[in-house]
């Protein structure tokens, strides 16, 4: 349990490839969406960020963190996870590719600060990184996570 | 005292990422320092009030700054290796 949030296996998606960027956010974010954590209005706003803003949701090498202000639509802080076996591109520069999508709900400016905190340890410790991206099952991912 | 300003898209993501990053470089570094978040656009107002700024790399064209204030465009946020190596160049160390 993290901030309030419990990861279960309902949080997490495996996918060959998706055809395009905004299909990978969509994808990524379904599971809050039907679980009333976010609105729709909220993922629109999540492709609508990058529309206007560029690829800077990419934060490492094929990792994108798809997440929206608040105000956009969001009622719970959360996350889902999104892992493709071909990454998807967000631009033409090998940089913006991403093959994990973590889908970020923010339900305030600080409740997903303790979120963001443990998923970023988790991504910058080299083990727990490999691990995920070699992962084959929901299980693994879960695991690392919890 | 270094003035240190992170920002991205909305100033709720990326922004947070940077800043939990810098201040563990910074404090490795054993240098002073005051680390702000805030969003691309609140950010470009206040841009001159700060020694660094740190962004995704594809927002550093966004900023506009006076000689005394460096912008630093980011790859992997998750890198300390490449935030201290990138921050040493601009303050020169």
């Amino acid at each position: 349990m993290i901030a309030g949030f419990k990861l279960t296996e309902d949080f997490i998606q495996f996918e060959e490839e998706v055809s395009t960027w905004e299909d990978a956010i969509t994808k990524s974010s379904k599971p809050l969406l039907d679980k009333g954590f976010i609105e729709q209005s909220y993922v629109d706003a999540m492709i609508d960020s990058v529309k206007e803003h560029g690829p800077y949701i990419v934060i490492a090498p094929n990792i994108a963190l798809p997440h929206a202000r608040p105000e956009a639509g969001s009622n719970k802080v959360g996350f889902s996870i999104l892992k493709l076996d071909k990454p998807v591109a967000f631009s033409k520069e090998d940089d913006h590719k991403a093959q994990l999508l973590i889908a970020l709900s923010c339900v305030d400016s600080t409740t997903h600060l303790e979120i963001l905190q443990s998923i970023v340890t988790i991504l910058s410790d080299e083990e727990k990184n490999n691990a995920i991206f070699n992962a084959k099952k929901v299980e693994e991912i879960l695991y690392i996570f919890s | 005292m270094l003035k240190v300003l992170a920002a991205c898209g909305n100033g709720m993501g990326s922004s947070l990422i940077i800043k939990m990053k810098i201040e563990k470089v910074l404090r490795d570094m054993n240098l002073q320092f005051n680390v702000h978040h805030a969003s691309v656009g609140q950010a470009k107002s206040e841009a001159n009030n700060f020694d660094l700024i740190l962004v995704s790399k594809p927002f550093v064209n966004d900023f506009r700054v006076n000689g005394d204030t460096k912008v630093i465009g980011l790859v992997n946020l998750l890198s300390e290796a490449e935030i201290r190596e990138k921050v040493s160049e601009a303050l020169g160390l």
